[in-house]
């Protein structure tokens, strides 16, 4: 057993490098103390025989650097075999990396794991695909756009709305980022829509700081469409994530402070003498691109009130929010895909949002999935392979 | 004393508001709202504090003369100006039309970017054979199928085949990964309010 | 207060144009990284946290300072949360940053609580909950409706417990009886196919969203910009 020069640790004779530092064990910081034998050969300069009661003594030089493994030993009267010295120390190294944990190892070159990117004729194959699935409706004119049935969060989100009393304002939280705009515009455009025919007064809120001005652009969108200032009222950003909401539960005035689109909450927004906090709402509709946002909306606010939680989501978001929808805690949960074609068609804007261009999608990625299976392999690839 | 002040208050104002949220004790009430204000205050000057340090890390970056320095330096222009124009007047054109001709378009077009990358990669495991992400884009393009031809007129059992797959496979998975979820924050924010975990005194 | 910028006027175009070109600089990342590309993403970033900056001061501490300014007996609260906030600035000097730690233990604990509240209230017992349903088609009408429904709950259960027993399949510590293990083992497989679909439909949602933004894109250019109309 070996000690190591750095850490001073046991290691195994044969070993180059220190199990528990990593460090080299050939590299010892200091000489031995020389005993005096060592001292004349060091003065002398030259090689001394081996002891005389070496069996191979006079052959040194002559025979290869090799250890000879030590002859076994006799076994004990009992049949029990003896361990002998070099297990011994290899039992006492075992017992001290057992009882103490090795430090960690020295860091490592990464291994290179990532796969080189396609080659760039094939890159450009597939971005033309993608192009192509993006303007294929400015061709097909959304052939599809009438086969697509309804999903089932959009008749209970119709369902919810319509049910609503004048009388209690509802909270519509824009908590997403320009990003899903494209996807959840139109989404957002129907439900308010739907909100109006109600006559119900629409209080906008925004936990996310992008929320704001999606949301002043909603506003000015139902400026357009001539609905009475009177019948919305904006209230602005709510910090502080899951405290924040938790806040405004109870006491909007709270959380909100004298925010200048707040004003004094109250004041400036009439909807809320009805209601002091969110928990007294007629319903709580959520408009994000963020399953963790929503999340917390059904955490912090659905499981705290009455009032119905609808969600207005992605569809990259949606399958985190669909237990949350079959446990009732969300009263509609609408897909902002496919949930806003209906109210896309309404809109006299010309747009490239169509069921078809969903449909050209697939096909390119399908066939950028088939074109890596079964595509021609060239030679380069096939000797990887 | 420098460990102790923070952990006591770790604790006291984590399990008031805990108690307050799980058995709303009125008497408990007001203390709890307060302590809510002043973490979302809190979580404001925090946020104020990340930005100044973006902002002076990109400036040292740019007086050390390192090679991408200049591009800290729109970085730092664009945080100022937008800064100051959202608070000299928040609600002003200037801010409108940073957020619409700057912000929107970059955000945007970065996601849409992904569509590229999502081709590239499904080209990718389709011709490296990747034994574990072969089953996860062969089901993805099959359950984006059943959703882009969910159509009445095309098969009366695709809607119900895409609904029955929301609702029976996905939220049973995503039931199960929302437990962990749930679970997982359960453990992590009661070591925090045993003082097992102290990050707040750098521990 | 909603802010619309005039139809037509120089500062909508020169916004339509700069919002045109910022659009093709991301998209140049398909050439390859380049400057251009990475000009954007950090006028990005700096654009991002210097908008969320703003709104943080402007919503949540201008009004507090504001409100404690014109009513200091009254605004308490605000003076003690603005004051830890201040105290937040000492972690940059350090003979002054153990203060820090007090603001930050608050905020610690109060998020802590939050947190488990919610998932407490919010997540765990009515998704617990929502998964006892009964599997007796009875309970459904019966019938063949009925029989559906029952396997559609049964499977629901089995597969939520499913997904569950996938965490422990993972974990280090396998003890317990051989047969249990067993079960344990065959479980976890079985969660660990779920969690595959799950994570198919994921990508399939993602590929309509990351499609969605583009699609938004394209039609700004094509609609908005040629079109003459604003965002």
């Amino acid at each position: 057993m070996t000690l190591c020069p750095h850490c001073k640790k046991p290691n195994r004779d044969e070993a180059t490098r220190c199990i528990w530092c990593g460090q080299s064990m050939a590299a010892t910081p200091a000489e031995p103390p020389a005993t005096p034998t060592n001292r004349v050969q060091d003065a002398a300069g030259e090689r001394r025989p081996p002891p005389t009661d070496d069996p191979l003594a006079g052959l040194e030089g002559l025979l290869p650097a090799v250890p000879i493994p030590p002859a076994p030993r006799p076994a004990r009267a009992d049949g029990e075999p003896q361990p002998d010295e070099r297990e011994i120390r290899d039992a006492e190294l075992l017992r001290a990396i057992a009882i103490e944990p090795p430090p960690l190892e020295p860091p490592r070159p990464p291994r290179m794991v990532a796969q080189p990117l396609p080659p760039l004729r094939v890159r450009w194959m597939l971005y033309v695909l993608v192009i192509a699935a993006v303007l294929i409706p400015l061709i097909s004119g959304g052939q599809l756009d009438g086969l697509i049935r309804p999903l089932p969060g959009q008749a209970a989100l119709a369902e919810s709305l319509a049910d609503l009393v004048p009388e209690k304002p509802v909270l519509v939280a824009v908590d997403y980022g320009p990003s899903a705009a494209a996807e959840l515009d139109a989404a957002l455009n129907g439900a308010l829509v739907q909100l109006e025919g109600a006559s119900v007064q629409a209080v906008f809120l925004s936990t996310r700081p992008e929320g704001v001005d999606l949301a002043r652009q909603a506003l000015s969108r139902l400026e357009e469409a001539g609905t009475p200032p009177g019948a919305y009222c904006h209230l602005g950003y709510l910090a502080g994530d899951a405290a924040g909401l938790r806040l405004a539960l109870t006491s909007l005035s709270a959380a909100l402070g004298r925010a200048p689109e707040a004003g004094a909450a109250q004041e400036a927004c009439p909807a809320l003498l009805h209601a002091s906090g969110i928990g007294e709402m007629g319903a709580v509709l959520v408009i994000t691109d963020d399953g963790h946002v929503a999340r917390r909306w059904v955490e912090q606010v659905g499981a705290r009130t009455d009032a119905p939680l609808l969600i207005i989501t992605t569809a990259a978001s949606e399958p985190l929010l669909a237990p949350y929808a079959a446990s009732g805690q969300v009263r509609a949960l609408v897909s902002g895909a496919y949930g806003g074609l209906s109210a896309a068609s309404q809109d006299p804007r010309r747009t490239l949002y169509s069921a078809d261009g969903f449909v050209a999608l697939w096909a390119a990625l399908a066939g950028g999935f088939a074109w890596g299976l079964f595509g021609r392999r060239d030679k380069t690839e096939r000797l990887k392979r | 004393m420098k460990r102790v002040l923070p952990v006591a208050v770790a604790l006291m104002t984590g399990w008031i508001v805990l108690l307050d949220m799980l058995l709303e004790p009125a008497w408990l009430g007001p203390s709890a709202r307060i302590l809510l204000e002043i973490a979302l205050v809190l979580s404001a000057c925090a946020l104020l504090y990340g930005t100044a340090h973006l902002g002076v890390t990109h400036v040292s970056r740019l007086v050390r003369h390192e090679p991408e320095g200049l591009y800290g330096a729109v970085l730092v222009g664009a945080l100022l100006v937008t800064f100051i124009s959202g608070v000299a007047a928040p609600t002003s054109g200037a801010m409108t039309w940073i957020f619409r001709y700057l912000y929107s378009p970059l955000q945007a077009t970065l996601l849409g970017l992904m569509t590229f990358v999502l081709i590239c990669a499904v080209y990718r495991v389709a011709r490296l054979h990747q034994k574990r992400a072969l089953p996860v884009v062969g089901l993805g393009l099959a359950l984006l199928l059943i959703q882009v031809l969910a159509s009445d007129t095309i098969s009366p059992i695709l809607p119900d085949l895409r609904d029955w797959i929301m609702r029976v496979p996905v939220t049973a998975g995503m039931r199960g990964i929302l437990l962990g979820i749930a679970l997982g924050m359960m453990a992590a924010g009661m070591r925090l309010l045993l003082a097992s975990d102290r990050p707040y005194t750098g521990e | 207060m909603n802010v619309v910028l005039p139809e037509g006027s120089l500062a909508q175009t020169l916004g339509l144009w700069v919002a045109a070109l910022l659009t093709l600089g991301v998209l140049s990342y398909l050439v390859g990284d380049n400057p251009v590309f990475r000009l954007t993403q950090y006028l990005f970033v700096g654009v991002s946290a210097g908008y969320a900056a703003a709104l943080a001061w402007t919503y949540v501490l201008a009004p507090r300072l504001a409100e404690l300014i014109r009513d200091p007996g009254s605004a308490w609260p605000q003076a003690i949360a603005l004051a830890l906030g201040a105290l937040m600035l000492t972690r940059a000097w350090k003979p002054l940053s153990p203060l820090a730690r007090l603001p930050l233990a608050l905020l610690l604990g109060v998020g802590a609580a939050v947190a488990i509240g919610g998932a407490l209230r919010g997540t765990l017992v009515p998704q617990v909950a929502a998964s006892m349903v009964s599997v007796a088609p009875v309970d459904y009408g019966g019938g063949l409706r009925g029989w559906a429904y029952a396997l559609d709950a049964a499977t629901l259960l089995a597969a939520t417990i499913a997904v569950l027993a996938a965490y422990q399949y993972h974990a280090a510590d396998r003890t317990g009886p051989a047969p249990l293990r067993r079960v344990a083992s065959l479980l976890g497989k079985g969660g660990r196919a779920i969690i595959t679909i799950v994570m198919a439909a994921l990508l399939a949602g993602a590929a309509l969203s990351f499609y969605s933004a583009l699609r938004g894109q394209f039609d700004f250019l094509l609609f908005g910009l040629l079109g003459g109309r604003g965002l």
